[in-house]
């Protein structure tokens, strides 16, 4: 899935952008819009907010994941290499 | 029981102190926040349409906004927990606080829709409401200055041929309204007042502006 550009709180500083125009602009322009604006930017906002999480997630997995083994041949740590 | 994978990965990430705070609640569960505006804003708009005419209009449109705001908050997170699979666990998970808001809202827009406020509120007054009309018709000096009868915010009382009115205060937007008893038939039209017929000898009065 694409990722969503932004940050979360951009995306819901837009979804309540319009509620500045709503002030001054007459309601026949703003009340088919307005509210579709706000409605795609918080979905937005929600789907980055989600992407961030599993970012995070996958991050902290690798993180913790243990080490890979070392290239095949390789005697492991402790063995001795005679037989 | 251990909880399924993909549930607790994204329950333990969103619970990890470093994310921020936004990004937390935008992927939680409805909670501390957003139910109580969802209650708010419907007993708001309960209180309105218990009142003949409305209540307070700048009360009624900050119950609006709220649900409003309530309503572009909710859709989204609901919707993108259900289109991802690694929010549809916790969706079932917390389904009762996901399922709050909306069984909240249909609660009210029922309540409202079948008149129940404005007809319970009543019924709940009638009794007191009946009881100053009849000693105010029968020659008692009614009460200056605001009270309360029965649930009312009762502004003024004044005998009218037959029987009594009561304005409420804070009703409408520029007309005020109140209820008239009158048990021997319709009041007597003035200029700007209209009387529309409740139930038995009660009128809701409209005094407009």
């Amino acid at each position: 899935m694409v990722r969503v550009p932004g940050e979360p709180g951009l995306w819901v500083a837009l979804a309540a952008s319009p509620v500045l125009p709503a002030l001054f602009l007459p309601g026949k322009y703003v009340w088919p819009v307005g509210p579709l604006v706000a409605l795609a930017a918080m979905f937005a906002a929600v789907t980055r907010a989600y992407q961030d999480v599993a970012l995070i997630r996958a991050t902290q997995e690798r993180a913790e994941a243990p080490e890979p083994p070392g290239p095949s041949g390789s005697p492991p740590p402790g063995s001795s290499a005679s037989p | 029981m251990p909880e399924s994978a993909p549930e607790s990965a994204l329950d333990e990430a969103a619970e990890q102190p470093r994310l921020p705070a936004l990004t937390r609640v935008l992927t939680s569960p409805p909670g501390r926040v957003l139910l109580p505006l969802v209650a708010l804003a419907g007993l708001i708009l309960l209180h309105d349409r218990s009142l003949p005419g409305g209540g307070p209009i700048d009360i009624y449109l900050l119950g609006l906004l709220i649900a409003f705001i309530a309503v572009i908050v909710w859709i989204p997170r609901f919707g993108v927990g259900l289109l991802r699979s690694d929010g549809r666990p916790r969706l079932l998970r917390h389904w009762a606080r996901w399922a709050a808001a909306p069984v909240m809202g249909l609660a009210v827009a029922g309540l409202v829709y079948f008149d129940v406020p404005f007809t319970a509120r009543f019924a709940l007054s009638e009794a007191s409401l009946e009881r100053v009309a009849r000693a105010v018709a029968t020659g008692s000096e009614p009460e200056s200055g605001d009270g309360w009868v029965g649930l009312y915010p009762v502004t003024s009382i004044e005998r009218i041929e037959d029987g009594a009115r009561f304005l409420v205060s804070d009703t409408g937007f520029l007309d005020e309204y109140g209820f008239a008893w009158s048990p021997k038939g319709p009041p007597t039209e003035e200029s700007r007042t209209v009387y529309t017929h409740m139930d038995g000898p009660w009128y809701l009065w409209e005094s407009r502006w």
